[in-house]
């Protein structure tokens, strides 16, 4: 952004008199009018002559159609949905395009939601007002100048074109009376102002709400039971005479009230009947003068109205070339950058702590953000902060030639889980060292705790990550430390391939509890080989009985089906059979289930099959059959199906 | 032809009957009176049936309908459903419908082809009674009246608006519905006149108080009952008439 504002101030710099004479058009995104009716539909008075018409306009939507099928598509249209509605709540109709930039910024108009959702919406004006407190007009030099909206008109007023507008602007300089009154919590505060300079001003303040509950006394009283303890009955009797002084006040000062142009008011809540609207209140609710301030305030002080004044006469001149745009998208950007950051940093420290099989793409740029993190909350640094960086080459321990080949070796075996010659080397490097000798710099832990070229990867990594459980507990029996991580900040505990290796650690840990610094290598709690091998039988057996759950579900299924099966053979059977033959089955079962009950269930298999069925398509009525004559039916469409039949066949 | 007729001595007979071109539903009541009248007038071309809607014998503000269906609201029970459904011709749909406006009859008014819908009504109300009814849906007020069933009534030949309608307004629904509309009263000036109106292609019932200006406009916005006074021609003519929209009832 290469040009920038300036800040004015309205009546002291000359420069915004010149500038606001200039104005020209206030810029479409801060205000919004609707279009004026252009034409108000054609009156021809036609009697009733009992004709079709052939009129072919919305009177509703004040539109012209071409066409019946343009008619009916306007009809369903959401736009001429959303007008019926502006027009039975008495609001002003609103134009096809201006109802598709509504649209763009609701996601779907609902015809038949609670008014409530769609009154933000409906009062297009009211809705830009309340998002854009300050107007940008347009100057006749191509510059920007910005003025509260509440200098140019109140809520009571509000232009119906932008040309009233711009006459309001042009008169602003012209208009040195202001009003600025400010009422909250029993605090008043009031001043009157001839351009900057204050003719007169009051402030004063009584006790009318309730200490440390908050609310004044009247909203409380209102509330439910009046309280009758002497600190309420002072705070009512102090609610009168603020009100009292108040009017007292503004009957002192009615002539120079009486020039101001702007009265700027403040009253939230209850304070506003002691200035607006009641019968002897010193402002009528109507006052096209009252404006409400734009911006929060604090306690009414005499300060505190200076500062608004203050606030309310900046006004901004932008350069020709300024870019709104820039201006209101730069804003939520740093927000939403804080957020991302964090996003990353709690998700990449969530990755390290849940078991890190899929490490291989881990985010490269994240690591170093947790390995800071790992810095700052290790208690106790035993080791070399160095080694925790990325490189920590010049700590790396290296290896002569010879101790070099044993631990390829070493490597090898670890590698291809080779534990005879695994320990055969293990052996072989412990006597080796065991013998003083020359090269006993290098000491036998020092081998096993090598760190590989390029990946810094240890033994136990290896190990780990493979998933040869004997070699890391042999690893860490014989010292290798498994509390160094790797290029990529893992531990040998993140990269175990599954629970078992994991386990090793953990019951390392158990049994050698002070040998290595478990908690720099991140392994979690220790565990002893009984409570480990209690975990398992519980999951064995968990396992097994979801074994059999799921065997038994297989063959209840299977009996299922075939008993649909059965059944389904049995309907057809049923529905092959001829009207007559199903009365003579249902007689049968009928006269035999009154004569036996006993036996019924007994020999269910072929009686039952018949008992109830529906006589259309077979199937067994479960619930109270449809009949008609001796006919009974599972559904109606089943009965009428039927009937339609018979009465063919008939 | 239109017959004036009382509910249990009440005007409001349109709240107590569906009449359309196909079936006619009667709310039942202490007296058969009332029924008596459609029976002897319709039954010769169309069901008359007794009804009642969640046991409430309003069935000409509950539901709505014409000759390919009938909407009953959510509250009808299965019983009454099931009883409706056995007497209704087997070629007239009947749907229950769950909508917040549950008084169809108020809220819909509606022909063979078009219907005037109140601007509330669910998209899946309108949905349904494009599909069990058959008929175009539009969103619209009647003199600045949202409940269109009570304050209008059309058929297929002609329809009776609220009289505050406008003329522009009257001018809009007619080519809406494409036919013709007059705005006019019921029951000695009432202006409900889905109430006092019970109407079809080719029988008007209205309530008993309805003034004979009232009548005569109803039936010649209607074209209803013209071969009464007119001469044989014109008789043949009119009987016509009543066959094409019965013909067209059963088809």
């Amino acid at each position: 952004m290469s040009s920038t504002f300036k800040e004015l101030q309205l009546y002291t710099d000359k420069e915004v008199d010149n500038c606001l004479q200039s104005v020209i058009t206030p810029l479409k995104e801060h205000v919004y009018f609707p279009s004026d009716s252009s034409s108000a539909g054609h009156l021809s008075i036609a009697l009733p002559n009992l004709s079709v018409s052939e009129t072919l306009t919305c009177n509703t939507c004040q539109t012209q159609l071409t066409d019946r099928v343009e008619q009916t598509v306007h009809y369903k249209s959401d736009w001429h949905r959303f007008n019926i509605k502006q027009k039975l709540r008495g609001q002003s109709i609103i134009s096809s395009e201006k109802f598709e930039d509504i649209e763009k910024d609701l996601s779907s108009i609902s015809g038949s939601g609670s008014s409530s959702d769609t009154d933000e919406n409906s009062d297009s004006y009211h809705s830009c007002a309340r998002n854009n407190p300050k107007i940008i007009f347009t100057l006749s030099d191509g510059r920007y100048i910005s003025v509260y909206r509440c200098l140019l008109h109140g809520k009571k007023n509000i232009p119906q074109e932008s040309e009233q507008l711009v006459q309001n602007a042009q008169q602003l300089p012209r208009k040195i009376y202001w009003a600025i009154i400010m009422l909250a919590g029993g605090h008043f505060a009031a001043a009157l102002f001839e351009r900057d300079k204050i003719i007169q001003h009051k402030t004063f303040h009584k006790y009318v709400v309730r200490a440390k509950q908050g609310t004044a006394q009247a909203l409380h009283d209102n509330k439910g039971g009046k309280a009758k303890s002497a600190g309420a009955n002072l705070r009512r009797q102090n609610m009168l005479h603020l009100k009292q002084k108040i009017h007292e006040l503004f009957t002192t000062w009615k002539e120079n009230i009486a020039k101001c142009s702007h009265v700027f008011i403040r009253a939230p809540s209850f304070n506003h009947q002691l200035i607006l609207g009641e019968k002897d209140a010193p402002f009528s609710n109507h006052d096209p003068r009252i404006r409400s301030i734009p911006f929060s305030t604090f306690r009414p002080t005499f300060n505190e109205i200076k500062r608004v004044y203050n606030q309310l006469t900046r006004v901004e001149v932008y350069p020709q070339d300024f870019q709104f745009e820039i201006m209101l998208k730069q804003q939520p950007v740093p927000v939403e950058e804080e957020k991302t950051t964090k996003f990353t940093l709690s998700s990449s420290r969530n990755k390290n702590q849940s078991e890190s099989d899929d490490s291989e793409d881990d985010d490269i740029e994240n690591t170093p953000i947790v390995q800071q993190k790992k810095e700052e909350a290790r208690a106790c640094p035993t080791r070399n902060d160095a080694q925790f960086k990325q490189v920590p080459n010049s700590e790396r321990k290296t290896l002569l030639a010879d101790d070099l080949n044993t631990f390829n070796e070493l490597f090898t075996a670890v590698r291809l889980n080779d534990i005879q010659r695994f320990e055969d080397l293990l052996s072989h490097l412990k006597t080796l060292k065991t013998i003083p000798s020359l090269n006993n710099k290098v000491t036998y832990e020092d081998v096993l705790n090598y760190q590989t070229a390029g990946s810094f990867d240890t033994l136990v990594h290896i190990a780990s990550e493979k998933g040869y459980q004997k070699i890391v507990w042999k690893l860490l029996l014989e010292g290798a430390n498994p509390s160094y991580n790797n290029c990529r900040g893992k531990y040998p505990y993140n990269l175990a391939k599954n629970k078992e290796t994991k386990d090793t650690f953990r019951r390392f840990k158990h049994d050698y509890p002070d040998k290595y610094d478990y908690d720099q290598g991140q392994i979690t709690t220790s565990i002893s080989a009984e409570v480990m091998d209690k975990q398992r039988q519980t999951e064995r057996e968990k396992r097994r009985k979801a074994k059999t759950l799921k065997k038994e579900k297989l063959r209840s299924d299977q009996e299922r089906k075939l008993r649909e099966e059965k059944e389904e053979n049995e309907r057809k059977q049923f529905v092959s059979l001829t009207d007559a033959e199903k009365k003579t089955l249902a007689v049968r079962q009928n006269f035999e289930n009154k004569s036996s009950p006993q036996t019924i269930t007994t020999t269910t298999e072929p009686n039952l099959i018949h008992l109830s069925r529906c006589w259309q398509c077979g199937t067994v009525i479960s619930k109270d059959p449809f009949e008609y004559y001796d006919y009974k039916f599972c559904s109606i469409q089943c009965l009428k199906a039927h009937r339609t039949k018979s009465k063919t066949k008939v | 032809m239109a017959v004036r007729t009382q509910f249990e001595s009440s005007n409001d007979i349109g709240v107590f009957a569906r009449l359309t071109n196909s079936y006619c539903l009667v709310g039942v009541g202490g007296s058969e009176n009332f029924y008596s009248t459609f029976e002897s007038e319709l039954n010769d071309h169309i069901p008359v049936i007794h009804a009642s809607i969640a046991d409430c014998r309003i069935v000409g503000r509950l539901t709505i309908g014409n000759r390919h269906g009938l909407l009953v609201p959510s509250s009808t029970t299965d019983q009454e459903l099931q009883h409706i459904r056995n007497s209704l011709p087997d070629t007239v749909r009947l749907r229950r419908c769950e909508e917040r406006l549950s008084a169809l009859g108020n809220v819909i008014a509606c022909n063979d082809y078009v219907a005037l819908i109140h601007p509330d009504l669910d998209k899946e109300t309108e949905e349904i009674l494009s599909n069990t009814l058959n008929v175009e849906c539009f969103r619209q007020t009647v003199a600045d009246r949202v409940l269109v069933g009570s304050y209008s009534t059309f058929t297929n030949q002609g329809g009776l608006v609220h009289p505050k309608t406008t003329i522009q307004e009257q001018e809009e629904l007619s080519s809406l519905l494409q036919v013709p509309l007059v705005a006019g009263t019921i029951n000695r000036g009432s202006d409900v006149i889905g109430a006092g109106l019970l109407v079809n292609d080719w029988i008007a019932f209205c309530g008993l108080d309805t003034t004979a200006h009232e009548i005569s406009v109803i039936e010649s916005v209607f074209k209803l009952g013209q071969h009464h006074h007119l001469t044989g021609a014109n008789a043949a003519t009119t009987n016509k008439t009543i066959k094409d929209s019965l013909v067209d009832a059963l088809t």
